[in-house]
C-alpha cells in the first residue's frame, strides 16, 4: 500500500510541477478573463467621451434620453432649441458635440427614421440604447393614441409561468439553467475522460517502451503501478479542475470589480439583441435567478465529483489497458477507437438528453456505466428521481472495478511483451490467462 | 550453498521455446559471465530469476528458499535497455526507486549522496535524465540498480555506451561489490570484459546451455596445443624441421605451432634447438572466449 501510495506521488508531482501543466492551469482562467476584458472594450468602444446632441423636432421624446448617460463616457444633450438645422448646429456646436442624433417630425406609427451624425462609428453598446430608447417611447405613445391601456398590454407580453410540479414537489423557472448546467457538466466530463484518459495511456506506454517497467517490476506487483498511475493522473485532473473553478471565480469577481458597468451593459445588450424587450428581459433574468436558486447545487457538486471519479477509473482502466498492449504510440491509435467510440456517442446522446431528459433513451444511457457518467451528469439538473441515480451509480462502481479486474489482466502481460504486434484476439486470451 | 538454483526450467512464449530445462548453479560471490547468440534466451532466462516472468516448469531456488517476490529486494537488475524516466531528475528519480523498495528517505538519501559521490556525478543530481548522454545515464542507472545492496546483481550490457574511463570507473565498482560479497551476473557481447572479469561463464544457445564452467578449465578443455615461439631473427627453416613440426603460420619472426598428439613443448624446443636456433619466447596459445563461444556455436548449428 504505501509503495502504491509513492507511485501515487510521483505521477501526481511529476505532472503536476511540469511547465505545461502550470501554465495551462493559470492561463485558461486568465484568457477567459481577457476574452471577456476585450468584448466588453469592444462593446463599449465608442471610446472616449461621447456627447451627442439630440435634435427632436416634434419634442416627443422629451426626457427620454436623460437615463441614457454612462457616467462621463456617454451624455446625451436634449437641445430644446428645434429651429436649428443640423449645418447651423454642426457650425455652432461643433466643439462641445461629437455627434447629432436627429429626430424629424414624424407619424410614430408608422416608419420612424432617426438619423445620427458624426465623424466617428457608432458603439453597439450606444445604439441598442438609443434604438431601445425611442423604441419604448414610441410604443407607448402609440398605443396611448389608440386608447389602448399601455399596462394591461405590457402585461399580456408577459411570458406565462409554467409550474412544474415533480415528485409533489414545486419547480419554479424555465429549463434554460439546467440545460446550461447539464450541458457544462457532461462535457467536462467529457473532456477529462479524453484528456486525461490518453494521459494515462501516454503514461503507460512510456514506462513500456522506456523498459522502466523491467526496473519497477522487481520491486512493485504491476496491479500497484498501474492503480498508482490512474489514481495518479485522477488527481491531476481533480486539482486542475478545482484551480480553474477557482481561479475562473477570482477573475471574475475582479473583472466584475473593475468592469462592472460595462458588463452589465454588455448583458442589456445581449437581451436585446436577440430582439427581446426590456421586460422580456427583466423577466429571464428573473427566471435565471430564481431557477437557480431552485438547482440542487450540493446535489449537483456530489453528483459532478462522483461522475467525473467514477467514470474516470471506468475509462483509465481501458487506457491502461491499451497503453500495455500497444508498443509505440502509433499503434495506440486504432485500439484507441473501441474506447472512445462509446464516450463520442455520450456526447451525442447528451444533446437528445437534456432536450427530452426523461426519455427512455436518456434512462437508458444514464444507467449504462459506458455513458453514464456523462448523460447522467446532464440529466440531474433536471431534477432525476433518486433511485434512479443510486442505480446508475451502483452499475457505474461495480463496472469501474470490474473493468479495472480486466484491465489489470492485460496490464500484467502485455507491460512486459515487447516487439510482438498485438492483435485484439491476444489481448483476449491475457484476460482469461 | 548456492545462492540461486536453478532447475530444469523451461519456458515458452507461443510457439517458441525460449528456455528448455535450463539448469544452473550460481555459487555467492563469484562473477559469472553469461554468454550467447542474439535471441538465445539470456533474457529471458534473467526475466525468470527476476521474477518478471515465471518458468513454465521447473524451480528456481534462492539462498535454498523458493524464489518468491519477497526476494526481489536482493536482488539488483540492470535491463540492457536503459529504464528511466526522462523528465525526472537524477535525485528524484533515484529516491523513487529506493522508496519502492523499502528505504524511508533519509536512508535513501544517504545512499545516494554515497554512490553520486563515489561514481563522481554529484553535480548531475539536479539534472532531468533527457539532458544527460547515453553513458551519463548508465551510471546514474547502475546507481539505480546496487543502492539497495543486492546480493545478487545481474547487469545486461553494462558497459554499451559508456567512455573507456566511465566502462573502466563501472568495471572497478563491479569488482568491489563482488569483493564486498556480491554475487554478479552479466550478460554481455564483449568478450575482453567476459576474459578480464568472470571466473565461470555459461553459455546458452536455442533455449539452452550449451557450456558452462571455469573459465579457465574451459580454455584448458578446448585448447588447440598452439604455441607461439618467437625467433631471434627472421629465418627461413629448413624441410627437416618442417616436417617434424606442424607450423601452421611463420610471419616475420614469429612462429605458430600446433603439437601433434605425442608432441609436448620440449620435444619441439629440443627440435629448434638441435638446429641451432636462437629462440626468445615461447607462449601457449589458448583459445579466447569468443573462439570457443563461436565454435560450440556453429558447432551446434
Amino acid at each position: 500500500m504505501r509503495k502504491v501510495w509513492y507511485i501515487i506521488q510521483r505521477e501526481y508531482l511529476s505532472r503536476v510541477r511540469k511547465r505545461s501543466f502550470i501554465l495551462l492551469t493559470l492561463l485558461l482562467p486568465v484568457l477567459v478573463g481577457v476574452f471577456t476584458v476585450v468584448m466588453v472594450k469592444i462593446a463599449t468602444s465608442s471610446g472616449e467621451k461621447l456627447q451627442i446632441a439630440v435634435l427632436d423636432e416634434s419634442h416627443l421624446f422629451q426626457d427620454k434620453f436623460r437615463g441614457l448617460d454612462v457616467g462621463e463616457t456617454l451624455r446625451f444633450d436634449y437641445l430644446l432649441d428645434t429651429t436649428l438645422s443640423y449645418e447651423k448646429l454642426k457650425k455652432t456646436y461643433a466643439e462641445k458635440y461629437d455627434a447629432f442624433l436627429y429626430i424629424p417630425k414624424m407619424d410614430v406609427a408608422k416608419n420612424v427614421e432617426v438619423t445620427y451624425y458624426s465623424s466617428s462609428e457608432l458603439g453597439t453598446v450606444t445604439q441598442t440604447r438609443i434604438e431601445k430608447a425611442i423604441s419604448e417611447e414610441r410604443r407607448k405613445i402609440v398605443l396611448e393614441n389608440n386608447k389602448y391601456d399601455v399596462e394591461i398590454i405590457d402585461q399580456l407580453d408577459k411570458d406565462i409561468t409554467l409550474n412544474k410540479i415533480i415528485n409533489n414537489e414545486k419547480k419554479q423557472g424555465n429549463s434554460d439553467i439546467s440545460s446550461l448546467i447539464g450541458y457544462l457538466c457532461g462535457m467536462l466530463i467529457y473532456i477529462f475522460l479524453i484528456v486525461y484518459g490518453a494521459m494515462v495511456m501516454r503514461g503507460v506506454t512510456e514506462e513500456k517502451t522506456n523498459r522502466i517497467i523491467e526496473v519497477l517490476i522487481t520491486s512493485v506487483k504491476p496491479f500497484q503501478l498501474m492503480i498508482g498511475k490512474i489514481v495518479g493522473i485522477g488527481a491531476v485532473g481533480l486539482t486542475q479542475f478545482i484551480l480553474w473553478a477557482i481561479f475562473t471565480m477570482i477573475v471574475q469577481t475582479g473583472l466584475q470589480l473593475v468592469y462592472g458597468n460595462e458588463l452589465m451593459a454588455l448583458q442589456s445588450m445581449n437581451a436585446s439583441s436577440q430582439a427581446m424587450q426590456m421586460s422580456e428581459a427583466k423577466q429571464l433574468a428573473f427566471n435565471l435567478t430564481t431557477s437557480l436558486a431552485d438547482v440542487d447545487i450540493p446535489r449537483i457538486v456530489f453528483s459532478f465529483i462522483f461522475y467525473f471519479i467514477f467514470g474516470y477509473l471506468f475509462y483509465a482502466a481501458q487506457f491502461a489497458a491499451v497503453g500495455a498492449a500497444v508498443n509505440e504510440d502509433t499503434d495506440a491509435q486504432s485500439f484507441m477507437f473501441p474506447i472512445t467510440i462509446p464516450i463520442i456517442i455520450s456526447i451525442v446522446l447528451m444533446s437528445v438528453t437534456i432536450q427530452q431528459p426523461s426519455s427512455n433513451t436518456a434512462i437508458w444511457s444514464s444507467m449504462v456505466p459506458f455513458s453514464s457518467s456523462i448523460i447522467m451528469m446532464a440529466r440531474i439538473p433536471f431534477h432525476v428521481a433518486w433511485w434512479q441515480q443510486i442505480l446508475s451509480m451502483f452499475i457505474l462502481v461495480i463496472s469501474s472495478l470490474g473493468m479495472i479486474y480486466v484491465a489489470a489482466k492485460i496490464y500484467r502481460i502485455g507491460i512486459l511483451t515487447q516487439g510482438k504486434k498485438i492483435t485484439f484476439k491476444e489481448i483476449g486470451k491475457w484476460i482469461f490467462y | 550453498m548456492a545462492l540461486l538454483e536453478i532447475k530444469n526450467i523451461s519456458k515458452s512464449f507461443q510457439n517458441n521455446q525460449a528456455l528448455q530445462n535450463v539448469s544452473l548453479t550460481i555459487l555467492p560471490n563469484k562473477i559469472y559471465g553469461l554468454l550467447g547468440p542474439n535471441g538465445a534466451g539470456k533474457t529471458t532466462l534473467i526475466r525468470n530469476i527476476t521474477q518478471i516472468f515465471y518458468p513454465d516448469s521447473g524451480e528456481i531456488l534462492f539462498n535454498g528458499e523458493k524464489l518468491q517476490p519477497k526476494h526481489s529486494n536482493q536482488i539488483g537488475y540492470m535491463p540492457e535497455e536503459r529504464g528511466m524516466y526522462k523528465k525526472m531528475k537524477v535525485g528524484e528519480q533515484l529516491i523513487y526507486f529506493a522508496k519502492l523498495r523499502d528505504f524511508n528517505t533519509k536512508q535513501a538519501e544517504e545512499k545516494i549522496d554515497y554512490w553520486l559521490q563515489k561514481l563522481d556525478i554529484e553535480s548531475w543530481r539536479n539534472k532531468n535524465i533527457e539532458d544527460l548522454s547515453k553513458g551519463m545515464q548508465q551510471k546514474v542507472q547502475f546507481v539505480a540498480t546496487i543502492l539497495h545492496a543486492p546480493k545478487l546483481l545481474i547487469l545486461d550490457e553494462p558497459f554499451s555506451g559508456l567512455d573507456p574511463i566511465a566502462a573502466e570507473l563501472i568495471k572497478n565498482k563491479i569488482i568491489e561489490l563482488n569483493q564486498k560479497g556480491t554475487t554478479i551476473i552479466f550478460s554481455t557481447h564483449r568478450m575482453e570484459n567476459i576474459e578480464e572479469m568472470c571466473e565461470d561463464i555459461f553459455l546458452i544457445n536455442k533455449g539452452k546451455i550449451i557450456l558452462d564452467g571455469n573459465v579457465q578449465q574451459i580454455k584448458q578443455d578446448f585448447k588447440q596445443h598452439l604455441y607461439k615461439i618467437s625467433l631471434a631473427e627472421n629465418m627461413q627453416l629448413n624441410e627437416k624441421i618442417q616436417q617434424s613440426i606442424s607450423i601452421q603460420k611463420h610471419e616475420n619472426n614469429e612462429l605458430i605451432i600446433q603439437l601433434n598428439q605425442n608432441q609436448k613443448p620440449n620435444d619441439v624446443l629440443r627440435i629448434l634447438l638441435d638446429n641451432n636456433i636462437e629462440l626468445n619466447s615461447i607462449t601457449e596459445i589458448l583459445p579466447t572466449v569468443g573462439e570457443i563461444f563461436i565454435q560450440k556455436v556453429n558447432s551446434i548449428k
